[in-house]
């Protein structure tokens, strides 16, 4: 009897508790809303998540870390479930990082619908249930769950027992946001979320957090400002700092700590806001902006004053100290030559930002990853402005003049002549200031390439106007010009003085040529090239002088441009490697006499190659190897994909670079296929194990 | 403007970049050193000249036990060895942690599940993890050759602890070696980690 009764007992535990399973920390169950199913007639039913202590599961958006549970639905023919409906989340802080998901207990609800017959009397709902729980562990969680209801015509009755976890449940799911006017505007690093409440809702809500249902949009573990006027919200949210780009709506809810609705508990609303790049027509006249929101005024202020910064760089600087000379000499002139003047240097300066910043744009487009004096990382282009500064320094000493000639053939001439020497100078002063700021500037490049094309574009512009501006501003204003020292012969030693940061930055630039070029006598090559350079440049102005015969003038014009073409060339030319080029009937006849071979395919735009080159094939004990092992390198070059290279690549299947390929000396032997990533560690070992 | 204000602005448009990640791609991975599981120390300057990944690892995390459980991490850290890419596992969970491994444990653990890391690197006190954002077990970061940081972000695609999703994931960081490997511009570089939080003090 004793037996029976304890059956029954556990018999009766077991019914009531069919559905539950545990695991671990966190407990499932699988319960509805009604005793029945009606035919045809959608009804509720949800997963209801109980977890111990401090653990919880997560929301659709787990936040920083974590994720969202998922069920997975076996139902029987003809039934359809709806999507999980999430009760509002709650923000969980394991500093540094906020999660957002449920603690103690969750009801995840869904939507059955059954077919509109249904001929069987029960009915087996299943559910597999895949969740993480996390407490100081994460331990992920599983149950499979199954839920039997009677079917039957008449309209179902509310089961009494889970009425409650409904009843809540339902309370806690976001409410639609009918009539409310929402707009989110992306500003920097900042996202603003603005709502405007119709009648009948309760506004000056405290302690609103809104929580976006997409993950990496909003950095979850970032402080939320918001603030009302009104029945306007604002609330400053952070854009995530992985997220390259927005989705065109911002969608989540919002949460409050009482009820938004005056009629009904709403604790949650839902938001899908348009999330557009409105760069000029934020209204700031009738509202306080954000506390913590960039608004776009901001940000370009302090564009603005990162132009105003690149002045004060140390390659900038001369230029602008020439700038001040130029105005000293104007002072003399009409105050309208002088804003003339002011005008064209600011256009060079502009014209050269929108250069840099459409050149930025596109690499940002295509996915490289770019950043400020990106330039710098082209051999040539770094040699130019070497030799370019060069000649900046050597003319700021007076050792040539340029234009002489055109000095005396008419005022008119004279004065285009001088504005586009303006014009010239408002170019090079970002040519020349970008690489200086880079370190400097950089965060406010960075911060403008995050952003739309037209903002970005805007922010260039207001850095080029920033930069512009005390020149400008100088040239504007007749009683600064007035202020001004009178011109005499101190210009011509400021000039000479100001040559020799100019010299400064030329070096400077041959650095980092000399670090991009490699090889052990770029030094040198460089010195030579300097010298050259000089010489060219003494020809030009000793020869080229009005003074001089017609004649005589073009020879020296010819041959300073001559001298300056052989310093590039000795600049640029390459001495570390004996190389030969590839071709396949090379190969073959290298491999007739006995010879080991390595086999470079390489392309210019290819950066690992580059990479690879620098690193690898040009250290300098890598090259005493090849040379003692008698190897002879080839390189294929594939930078225009020419028809034998890619023959070559594909008869080794491959049809990319970059490639290596090492021959040994028997031509018995396969030849053997280095990694494409290689160290010089890697090749002396691969050399010395050549036979 | 006064001259203090103007300084003032100066320096907010420096630090505003600052505040956006702790690390950014194209820019330099900050030098750190530490410990590894065997009392070595490390600088990652010292690894200058060659590709380093680091990778953010705590072996009582779930997704950081699917990649393992599979052999997904280990065979990646092989291929990278093979490319002579250098792998360093950062592991900053907090002494006080359930998850916390002593050194003489962590040799244990490290032995038991494998892979070819070249040093598995204890950051206790979370500098190193704080240093560059590291949020999640598994985070991933490749730094170039010259120190420049390349990609930060998950694993792969699909955030999930289920060995079966393994084979269908698109592994982020085998792609950007990948496009690295090729030539192009890695088309993924920056991606949000998931997994567990990494468990600071």
């Amino acid at each position: 009897m004793r037996y029976v009764l304890s059956f029954l007992l556990i018999f009766a535990l077991s019914t009531a508790r069919a559905a539950s399973v545990r695991d671990q920390y966190v407990e499932a169950e699988l319960i509805a809303q009604n005793t029945s199913i009606q035919p045809g007639e959608s009804f509720w039913v949800g997963v209801k998540l109980t977890m111990d202590g401090n653990w919880h599961t997560y929301w659709i958006n787990p936040g920083d870390s974590g994720l969202g549970t998922a069920i997975t639905w076996d139902l029987p023919e003809g039934f359809t479930a709806g999507p999980i409906e999430w009760p509002y989340p709650h923000a969980i802080p394991i500093p540094p990082l906020v999660n957002y998901g449920y603690e103690s207990e969750v009801l995840l609800l869904t939507q059955i619908t059954p077919p509109p017959s249904l001929a069987d009397e029960k009915i087996a709902l299943r559910a597999k249930v895949d969740w993480l729980m996390c407490d100081e562990l994460c331990i992920p969680g599983k149950a499979a769950l199954s839920l039997s209801l009677p079917v039957s015509a008449s309209t179902p009755v509310v089961d009494p027992v889970h009425s409650a976890t409904f009843e809540s449940a339902f309370a806690a799911l976001p409410v639609d946001s009918t009539g409310w006017d929402t707009t989110a505007t992306p500003s920097g690093q900042n996202i603003e979320l603005r709502v405007t409440l119709p009648e009948g809702w309760r506004t000056g809500q405290t302690n609103v957090y809104f929580f976006a249902d997409v993950e990496n949009i909003i950095e979850p573990s970032a402080a939320q400002q918001s603030e009302w006027n009104n029945d306007t919200l604002r609330i400053a949210l952070t854009r995530a700092a992985t997220a390259e780009e927005l989705p065109a709506r911002l969608t989540g809810v919002l949460v409050a700590e009482s009820s938004w609705s005056s009629q009904r508990e709403a604790m949650a609303v839902f938001i899908d806001a348009p999330l557009s790049a409105r760069t000029a027509s934020v209204p700031t006249a009738s509202t306080t902006p954000g506390k913590a929101a960039m608004t776009v005024p901001v940000a370009l202020l302090f564009a603005f004053l990162g132009g105003l910064i690149l002045n004060l760089m140390p390659c900038v600087f001369p230029v602008l100290s020439l700038k001040i000379v130029h105005l000293v000499e104007q002072a003399r002139e009409t105050q309208q030559s002088a804003t003339k003047h002011a005008f064209v240097f600011t256009a060079g300066v502009l014209v050269s930002m929108w250069a840099l910043a459409a050149i930025l744009l596109v690499l940002r487009k295509s996915g490289a990853t770019v950043g400020w004096a990106f330039q710098l990382s082209n051999p040539a282009f770094v040699l130019a402005l070497t030799i370019l500064f060069l000649l900046i320094a050597l003319n700021m000493f007076g050792v040539f003049e340029i234009g002489v000639a055109l000095t005396r053939a008419g005022s008119a001439a004279q004065d285009r002549k001088g504005l586009a020497g303006s014009f010239f100078s408002g170019l090079l002063t970002t040519i020349a200031g970008a690489p200086c700021a880079g370190p400097f500037l950089g965060g406010v490049i960075g911060y403008a390439l995050s952003q739309p094309t037209g903002m970005a574009l805007l922010a260039f512009t207001a850095m080029g106007v920033g930069t512009a501006a005390p020149y400008a501003l100088l040239s504007t204003n007749p009683k600064l010009l007035k202020a001004l020292p009178k011109p005499g012969p101190w210009m011509e030693t400021m000039k000479q003085f100001m040559a020799f940061p100019m010299l400064a930055t030329a070096g400077w630039f041959a650095s980092i040529y000399a670090k991009l070029h490699g090889g052990a006598d770029v030094i040198l090559r460089i010195m030579i090239a300097f010298v050259l350079v000089g010489a060219a440049a003494w020809i030009f102005g000793k020869w080229t002088a009005l003074h001089r015969r017609v004649d005589i003038r073009w020879i020296a014009r010819i041959a300073a441009i001559a001298v300056l073409a052989f310093a590039i060339k000795i600049a640029l030319k390459k001495s570390d490697l004996v190389i030969e080029k590839w071709s396949a009937a090379k190969v073959a006849e290298l491999r007739k006499t006995n010879q080991p071979i390595l086999v470079d395919f390489t392309a210019e735009w290819c950066a690992i190659c580059q990479v690879n080159k620098r690193v690898a094939l040009q250290n300098p004990d890598v090259i005493a190897k090849l040379k003692e092992k008698g190897v002879t390198l080839l390189v294929a070059d594939w930078t225009d994909q020419n028809a034998e290279v890619t023959v070559g690549l594909a008869e080794f299947g491959r049809a990319a670079v970059p490639f290596y390929v090492l021959y040994g000396r028997s031509p018995a032997e396969d030849p053997k296929i280095l990694p494409e990533l290689l160290t010089p560690g890697l090749l002396l070992e691969e050399l010395d194990n050549l036979r | 403007m006064t001259w203090k204000q103007l300084v003032l602005a100066a320096a907010l448009a420096i630090a505003i970049p600052l505040a956006r990640a702790d690390v950014i791609n194209g820019e330099s991975a900050p030098d750190f050193t530490l410990t590894d599981i065997n009392g070595q120390t490390h600088t990652l300057a010292s690894y200058q000249g060659k590709m380093v990944i680091l990778e953010w690892i705590n072996h009582g995390c779930p997704f950081v036990a699917n990649q393992y459980g599979t052999g997904t991490m280990q065979a990646l850290q092989k291929e990278a060895r093979d490319n002579g890419i250098v792998w360093l596992s950062i592991c900053s969970t907090a002494p006080e942690k359930p998850d916390y491994l002593t050194p003489a444990q962590w040799q244990t653990t490290a032995q038991e599940k494998g892979g070819s890391a070249d040093a598995i690197l204890i950051d206790p006190d979370g500098t190193v993890g704080r240093l560059y954002g590291a949020k999640t077990t598994p985070h991933m970061y490749i730094i170039q050759q010259d120190g420049t940081l390349l990609y930060q972000g998950a694993i792969d695609d699909t955030p999930s602890t289920r060995p079966q999703d393994i084979p269908t994931a698109k592994n982020y960081v085998r792609a950007a070696l990948g496009d690295i490997a090729a030539g192009r511009p890695i088309q993924t570089p920056l991606t949000k980690p998931y997994g567990c939080s990494v468990k600071y003090p």
